[in-house]
C-alpha cells in the first residue's frame, strides 16, 4: 500500500470518531446536523479505500445528502426554541464510561480477529454463474439473499406508510425558500438530467460491476429530492394514484418473481438461469423507480392528496417559467 | 495495525460515540443523530472486517448496501414520529414517567 494511502486511511479512521463527537455533543441542532453531513462525505471516502465502491456511492447520495435534507426539513418544522434539559457534565462523564464499557470488549475481540480471513469469497464467487449477474454483490444482493432484500423493500415502503401518517393532514405544504435563485435553478436544469442518465447508467452496469438497484434508486431520488427544493419538480403534481403505484412498484414486481419462481421450481427466488438476466433487470428497473420515490417522498413527508380541493392555497403550482 | 483493523476500530469508536449520543440526549432529533452514528458504526466495522480478503467479501458489502437506503428509512420515520410529537405535546423529548406527560 503507497505511504499515502496509508496516511489517508489513519486521518479518516481518526477524523471519523472526532467528527461523529462533535455531531453528537454539538449544542447548536443546525451545526449537529451539518456535522453529520461531514461524516457521511468522509465516510464515502472511507468506503471508497475500503474497496467497497458499490456502499460509497450509495453514501454519497444518502449520507451526503438525503439524510442531511431531512434532518433540515424536521428542524424547519419542529419549535427551534424548545430545548430538552440537558444533563450535567457529570451525568456526561458518567454516560460516557458506560457507553465505553460496553462498547471496548467488542473493539477488543476486533482487535484480537485474525488479520486475513477469507470470509465467503470463495463460495459467492463459485456460485456468481449461477445468478443472471456477473458482479458479486449484485448476486448476493438480488439472489442468494434476494428474500432479504425483498423484505428490505417492504420495509421502506413501510416507512414511508408510516412517516404519511405521523404526519397527518393537518399540516399544510413544508415551506419552501421562496425563490431559489437563478444560480441553483440554472445548475439544477443541468444536474437533473445528468442524473437521470447515470442512474440509469448504473442501474445497467450493475449486473457487471459496482451499481445496481440501490445506487441508481438513490442517486435518482436525490435528484428528485434537489429538484423539488428548487422548485424544478413538483410531485404534488402528480396524481396521487401514479405516487402510490410507483412506490409500491419494486415491491410489487419482487413479489410477482419470488411467487412465479416459488411457483415453477418450488424454491423462492430461484431464477430460471436462461431468464435470469432478464429477471434481474426487471427486478432492479422496478426497484430504482421505487427507492428514487421513497426518497423523494420520505422528505416530502405528505401523503398525495387525492382531490385538488383538499390542497392548501399555498401547495397550488404556480405555472413553469 | 493493518488497514481493515484500523477502519474496524475506528467504528468501534463510533458505535461507542453514538451510543453515548442516544443515552445522554432527551432531544429526540439530537438522539436520531447518535442512532445514525452507531449504525454508520455497525456498518464501518462490517466491511472493514469484509477487507480482510482480496476481493473483499461481497457478503457484508449487500448487507451494508440495503443497510444504508434503510437506515434512511427509518431516520425518516423517526424525524416524523418526533415532529408529530412536538405538536401533541409540545417538547422535543419522550416525557419521563411522572411527569406528567403520561395521560
Amino acid at each position: 500500500m503507497s505511504p499515502l494511502g496509508r496516511a489517508l486511511d489513519l486521518v479518516l479512521a481518526v477524523a471519523l470518531p472526532l467528527v461523529a463527537a462533535a455531531a453528537v455533543a454539538r449544542r447548536g441542532l443546525v451545526e449537529a446536523v451539518m456535522l453529520l453531513f461531514s461524516l457521511g462525505v468522509l465516510l464515502a471516502l472511507a468506503w471508497a479505500r475500503l474497496g467497497a465502491s458499490d456502499i460509497a456511492m450509495v453514501e454519497a447520495a444518502l449520507g451526503a445528502g438525503v439524510t442531511g435534507v431531512l434532518f433540515l426539513t424536521a428542524l424547519s418544522r419542529l419549535d427551534a426554541a424548545a430545548e430538552a434539559p440537558r444533563r450535567s457534565p457529570l451525568g456526561w462523564a458518567g454516560l460516557s464510561l458506560l457507553a465505553a464499557a460496553a462498547v471496548v470488549p467488542v473493539g477488543l475481540a476486533v482487535a484480537a480477529l485474525p488479520r486475513d480471513f477469507a470470509g465467503l469469497v470463495a463460495p459467492v464467487l463459485r456460485a456468481v454463474p449461477e445468478t443472471g449477474a456477473t458482479h458479486p454483490v449484485t448476486s448476493v444482493l438480488l439472489d442468494f439473499r434476494g428474500y432479504d432484500t425483498l423484505l428490505e423493500i417492504a420495509v421502506l415502503v413501510l416507512a414511508v406508510l408510516g412517516a404519511w401518517a405521523a404526519r397527518g393532514r393537518g399540516e399544510g405544504a413544508p415551506s419552501r425558500a421562496p425563490d431559489p435563485g437563478p444560480l441553483l435553478t440554472a445548475a439544477v436544469r443541468v444536474v437533473l438530467p445528468l442524473s437521470v442518465v447515470m442512474a440509469g447508467v448504473l442501474l445497467w452496469i450493475g449486473a457487471f460491476m459496482p451499481g445496481g438497484a440501490f445506487q441508481a434508486g438513490t442517486v435518482l431520488g436525490t435528484a428528485l429530492v434537489l429538484g423539488s427544493l428548487s422548485g424544478v419538480v413538483r410531485l404534488g403534481r402528480l396524481p396521487a394514484w401514479l405516487v402510490r403505484a410507483v412506490l409500491a412498484l419494486g415491491f410489487a414486481v419482487f413479489l410477482v418473481v419470488a411467487g412465479g419462481t416459488a411457483a415453477s421450481s418450488g424454491r423462492l427466488l430461484d431464477y430460471p438461469l436462461a431468464h435470469a438476466a432478464g429477471l434481474l433487470l426487471a427486478i432492479e428497473a422496478a426497484l430504482t423507480l421505487s427507492i428514487a420515490l421513497v426518497m423523494a417522498a420520505l422528505v416530502e413527508g405528505r401523503a398525495p392528496m387525492s382531490e385538488p380541493a383538499g390542497r392548501t392555497p399555498t401547495d397550488e403550482p404556480e405555472a413553469a417559467p | 495495525m493493518s488497514q481493515p483493523h484500523l477502519y474496524a476500530l475506528s467504528g468501534v469508536a463510533l458505535v461507542a460515540i453514538g451510543l453515548l449520543g442516544i443515552l445522554a440526549h432527551r432531544h429526540l432529533v439530537r438522539r436520531i443523530i447518535g442512532l445514525n452514528v452507531t449504525g454508520s458504526g455497525v456498518f464501518l466495522v462490517l466491511v472493514a472486517l469484509a477487507a480482510r480478503s482480496t476481493p473483499a467479501d461481497p457478503v457484508p458489502h449487500a448487507l451494508v448496501l440495503t443497510g444504508l437506503v434503510v437506515g434512511v428509512s427509518a431516520t425518516a420515520l423517526g424525524l416524523a414520529l418526533a415532529v408529530r410529537l412536538q405538536r401533541e405535546t409540545g417538547g422535543p423529548e419522550v416525557p419521563e414517567d411522572g411527569e406528567g406527560g403520561g395521560r
